[in-house]
């Protein structure tokens, strides 16, 4: 157990919590170990906060509380980059913009989702090639 | 940088798998063909730098915006 010092403040992380993000992210290359954190006062919005950067966390939620329709294909880079073996073990989220003190209009990135890959610790963030999502679907588009 | 002239149907290999070949020139668009291995990531860069505004974007919340963001649960 290390502690780490991230936006969320300083956190208790396990080694095995430890997402590894080999070519970071877009904008964030130099970025390699995350980690999923979820804040009960926050639920549904969980973060993916950065051990390297104590300023970088996104926001993020299960697509599937949004949308059940929601789906993508792995493509077999990424499988074998994630060393995907069995399915059941990836976890996805979807990262939302909240404008600064503008929650209301909030977007979620449906176009560029974050999966996990439980077993192996690895992640990333997967850029599909689909006309069907964008980077900007409003959240408010998702309420009942 | 590299820059070569090419004719429509002329290609250039990079690397000893990767060949770009052009299809068609018409105006200002130019239609490529790319045949590489599947391990090769292609990727139109307007596409990553439009996820990469997203992110950088998407880490300037203000905490005390998400018990708002949150609330669409409750529906």
């Amino acid at each position: 157990m290390l502690v780490f010092k991230t936006k969320l403040g300083e956190l208790d992380i396990d080694d095995k919590e430890i997402i590894v993000f080999e070519n970071g992210m877009p904008g964030f290359e130099q970025l390699r170990k995350f980690s999923v954190i979820s804040l009960k006062e926050t639920l549904p919005i969980m973060w993916l906060v950065s051990l390297e950067d104590e300023h970088i966390a996104f926001p993020i939620i299960d697509p599937w509380i949004l949308t059940k329709d929601y789906e993508f294909e792995i493509s077999d880079e990424d499988v074998e980059e994630l060393e995907i073996k069995d399915k059941e073990k990836i976890a996805v989220w979807v990262i939302l913009t909240i404008p600064y003190g503008n929650p209301k209009e909030t977007t979620v990135n449906l176009l560029a989702p974050i999966v996990v890959n439980l077993e192996s610790g690895k992640g990333k963030q997967i850029i599909l090639n689909t006309e069907k999502y964008t980077t900007k679907h409003k959240l408010s588009s998702f309420k009942k | 940088m590299l820059v070569l002239a090419r004719k429509v149907g002329e290609s250039i290999f990079i690397g000893n798998d990767v060949e770009v070949k052009i299809l068609k020139i018409d105006g200002g668009e130019v239609k490529i063909g790319i045949s590489a291995p599947k391990s090769v990531r292609i990727l139109r860069k307007e596409l990553y730098e439009e996820i990469m505004a997203e992110n950088k974007k998407a880490i300037e919340f203000d905490i005390k915006d998400i018990s708002e963001v949150s609330k669409f649960e409750n529906r």
